[in-house]
């Protein structure tokens, strides 16, 4: 590609550094901007600056808030002694839309990884520790069903294992309205393993 | 399962070229260096989604360009064709592949669908290689068999790279106290022995059923003077007897040697216990002596050792795929011939009409009269290639 504007290439840089943008679609959205009108890339900006300014973590759950606490934990409605431990506030989103968890929730903001140089220091954990020096009765772990996500789940559990808290994992199976024949094999394996009694 | 026809476009020495293949016999000749191999390695691109010889996509792309494609029509054995799309850019640095035109998105879930045996040159290094090289070729084969082990497979892996990681960046680092560390590497064991224990438990039972499977083919080929042995041997318990498993014995035996190993872990900064350590070793029988494939075989043993292993697992992924659509495997024989003497030649010849698809190549055209008694004249078609291009047929 023959570089003609310096300043658009810094953008397109910028650009590709979010998650799920490449190289080409960075240089689409930069060369979008430049022939946009001048009211429209201001808006965008100052809706950046603004999202920076604002937005902030909560300081009880740690998710992303403009109040703090924030609105769920400062919801008189909310169980505050029944925690969902998430891995990202977009998990929080897709938990609230349920309508169906009462309790509060803690935004980890990752996952241990050593090969990604992710050590529990560097996520919400010690905050999590914190909390659960107070009044908890019961914590659930909602965390992504690979190998980085179990790890986690297994290391947090030792953690919290002397506290004397009821501990429970969500379950992994089928999805609703899919017939058992098409559910792939790996999926059915798992959902047997975590059958429950009837 | 059969291959019906192949297109390579700027695939290593081939520019433009198509192929409509036998549904039997595919007798590929032609002398060294024109591009024979690098037909059996397009199909294995199609069939594994990567190519046997390991290569990497760059190195497939036809010199002084930037892209290659290669496509297939599989037939499977309700009849229904298949059409598999193999493509990969450099300047993008992408591969995709398709089947009937729609772009898969996990490759991982197509493994499998299109069972291939390869029997390769570099093959003798499973007799005579790494213990690496022996995991590899079963882990493969029962991978092909089921996802699910192909699954564990990769979660096993990534568990180990984890601890890795973690192990080596602390020596490098030393970021963690002692107590620290033990916190945070016990519970990868946890998770390293849940996963590992699934895989020798498969493996072990492999073995088993495997056995048999060479026992016919290693016999039809050499008759009753050997009788050859594969053992697996799990590196958390040596001693280990094929077809025995007991998990609590193993999981006990598991977490005391990687709790044994854990001070040499540390200061080596890697995992070193564990199923991504196994071996399998091969061993013959002859007069109540067993004697060591690895060492005391001559090149011709091996070579007679590896066909009847390949064999083999024609005939095992036949059988273990046989209630589903796939049908048979396709079979490659990469230079079958090489290191054989005559009556070997002559007996794994015999043995060739009752396979399903297969294309052997060869720089010898000598062989085509020694197939030609073997096949009806409709069930053989040979190809001469000539620098990555067809000869007509002669």
């Amino acid at each position: 590609m023959i570089n003609t504007s310096e300043t658009l290439e810094k953008l397109a840089e910028e650009l590709s550094r979010l998650p799920s943008i490449g190289r080409k679609t960075a240089h689409r959205i930069a060369m979008y901007l430049a022939k946009s009108p001048a009211d429209e890339v201001i808006r965008l900006s100052d809706a950046l600056l603004e999202l920076k300014e604002k937005v902030k973590l909560c300081t009880v759950c740690c998710n992303i808030t403009e109040t703090d606490p924030c609105a769920i934990c400062s919801s008189e409605k909310r169980n505050k002694a029944l925690i969902c431990i998430v891995e990202e506030a977009s998990d929080v989103f897709a938990i609230e839309k349920t309508n169906e968890f009462k309790g509060v929730y803690h935004v980890l903001h990752g996952i241990i990884s050593p090969l990604d140089g992710i050590g529990p220091e560097d996520i919400k954990v010690k905050e999590l520790l914190t909390r659960l020096s107070g009044d908890v009765d019961e914590i659930i772990l909602a965390l992504n069903p690979n190998v980085e996500g179990e790890y986690t789940i297994t290391y947090l559990s030792k953690l919290i294992k002397p506290l004397n808290i009821k501990m429970s994992r969500i379950a992994r199976g089928i999805p609703v309205g899919t017939d058992l024949e098409f559910a792939d094999e790996i999926t059915l394996a798992k959902a047997m393993e975590g059958r429950t009694l009837i | 399962m059969t291959l019906e026809n192949l297109l390579l476009v700027n695939f290593k020495n081939y520019k433009d070229s198509s192929f409509n293949f036998n549904s039997r016999f595919n007798f590929i000749y032609g002398d060294n260096g024109n591009g024979k191999t690098n037909l059996l390695e397009a199909i294995s691109m199609l069939c594994y989604t990567k190519s046997f010889l390991q290569s990497s996509e760059i190195e497939c792309v036809k010199y002084g360009e930037s892209e290659f494609e290669v496509s297939g029509s599989f037939r499977n054995s309700l009849n229904s064709s298949q059409k598999v799309a193999y493509r990969y850019s450099a300047d993008e640095n992408r591969k995709s592949v398709s089947v009937n035109n729609e772009v898969l998105g996990r490759l991982s879930s197509f493994f499998g669908e299109l069972p291939l045996v390869v029997l390769a040159p570099g093959d003798l290094k499973l007799t005579q290689g790494t213990p690496g090289d022996r995991r590899r070729n079963f882990d493969i084969i029962i991978s092909l068999m089921s996802h699910l082990y192909f699954d564990d497979l990769k979660n096993y892996t990534r568990i180990v790279k984890q601890k890795n990681s973690l192990l080596r960046d602390n020596l490098l680092t030393k970021k963690y106290s002692n107590s620290k560390l033990i916190d945070l590497v016990e519970p990868w064991n946890t998770e390293l022995i849940d996963a590992g224990i699934k895989l020798i438990q498969r493996r072990a039972g492999f073995t088993t059923e495997f056995q048999e499977y060479m026992n016919i083919n290693f016999h039809d080929i050499v008759g009753d003077r050997y009788q050859p042995i594969i053992s697996y041997k799990p590196d958390i318990y040596e001693g280990f007897n094929n077809g025995t498993f007991d998990v609590i014995n193993i999981r006990n035996r598991f977490e005391n040697k990687i709790t044994e190993f854990y001070p040499l872990e540390v200061k080596r900064g890697m995992s070193l216990v564990g199923p991504h350590r196994d071996n399998y070793v091969f061993t013959m029988l002859k007069n109540g002596n067993s004697f060591d494939v690895r060492t005391f075989a001559s090149q011709g043993e091996h070579k007679t050792f590896i066909v009847a292993l390949k064999f083999s697992e024609y005939e095992y992924l036949k059988n273990k795929t046989e209630s589903e659509y796939k049908g048979e495997p396709i079979l490659l024989l990469d230079d079958l011939y090489s290191e054989l003497d005559r009556s070997r030649k002559e007996k794994i010849t015999n043995l060739l009409p009752k396979l399903n698809q297969v294309f052997l190549t060869t720089t010898d055209t000598g062989y085509l009269e020694l197939l030609k008694q073997n096949f009806k004249e409709d069930e053989l078609s040979s190809f001469n290639i000539i620098n990555g291009t067809q000869k007509a047929a002669g």
